[in-house]
């Protein structure tokens, strides 16, 4: 029996949004089903169905939006604006700039969490060990993105206000936030059970 | 919906074995992804659980998930059926009598 060869782009499509271990066997659905004579545009369809799925649970079944959640990111959030705007306000600004973003970023993104207080995300029986500090994975496109954000107003308002200062702490700024990100990215793939409960933990 | 089609399949219960039989039973098209999004939530709910099966060439070597339902999915069909019938009783309009 000669088998039909399945749309490579959809396919690669498929992996591009479904690369989990979940998915081969939906990948391996279709393949089947083409083979049995369903056409490239029911292929298709079905792609697009998947990925639109698993985008759709990605974003909105993450227990980033949950309720409980939404004031550490909005408070997060509020600091970083605020150091901004001390940030544009005051002209003495570079201490005060630099404070305000680090203690913006530290209360947004890092929880220390004793075990007598229990932990939201483990059971009390299964709790960590004192002073554990953990941060939450799921916060950091958020907070890169709003990072990302605040450092593109204060490079504008430095270039249009000319304010010397700004510019001067806006590129090692910068730069440290790419060490972060990619810091971030590969103690994600270092720690991947971390990554299926949403978090890093550091000792 | 999936569930029933588990349960009526039988231990050869997977993605597009599940999809066919609803689509025999309802004579509407099924997606697959809407029907393994269903039984991703069902499983993160422990009504159903999964096993990796045999792969062939013609799913480019890619093992089938087969599906069945767990104790605890049993006793939610059957009280879902119960709470059915007893909504499905009496009600006028399903008998043809006027309202």
């Amino acid at each position: 029996m000669t088998l039909r060869r399945t749309p490579t782009v959809a396919t690669w499509f498929l992996k591009l949004f479904c690369s989990d271990a979940e998915h081969e066997s939906v990948i391996g659905d279709l393949a089947e089903q083409f083979q049995h004579g369903r056409g490239r545009f029911w292929y298709w369809r079905q792609v697009l169905d998947i990925a639109f799925l698993s985008l759709y649970g990605k974003v909105a079944r993450r227990p980033l939006t949950a309720m409980h959640r939404v004031p550490v990111g909005s408070l997060f959030a509020l600091v970083l604006v605020l150091a901004a705007l001390a940030a544009v306000a005051l002209s003495d600004v570079g201490p005060i700039f630099l404070a305000a973003v680090f203690g913006g970023v530290l209360f947004g993104i890092v929880r220390f969490e004793q075990t007598s207080h229990g932990t939201r995300s483990a059971p009390v029986t299964e709790s960590p060990a004192p002073g554990i500090v953990r941060i939450d994975s799921s916060k950091i496109p958020i907070g890169g993105g709003i990072g990302a954000g605040i450092v593109i107003l204060i490079l504008l308002t430095a270039v249009l206000h000319d304010v010397p200062e700004l510019r001067f702490w806006a590129i090692p700024g910068l730069l440290a936030g790419v060490v972060v990100a990619i810091g971030l990215r590969v103690w994600r793939k270092v720690h991947p059970r971390d990554m299926d409960k949403h978090w890093l933990s550091l000792k | 919906m999936v569930m029933l089609a588990i349960i009526r399949i039988g231990n050869d219960a997977y993605g597009v074995s599940i999809s066919e039989e609803i689509e025999r039973t309802t004579g509407s098209e099924v997606l697959l992804g809407s029907v393994y999004d269903a039984l991703t939530r069902l499983q993160a709910k422990g009504l159903v659980m999964s096993s990796l099966g045999e792969a062939t060439p013609e799913r480019g070597g890619r093992a089938k998930r087969h599906f069945r339902t767990t104790s605890q999915g049993l006793r939610l069909v059957r009280d879902t059926q119960r709470s059915l019938v007893k909504l499905w009783k009496g009600l006028p309009q399903l008998k043809g009598e006027e309202v």
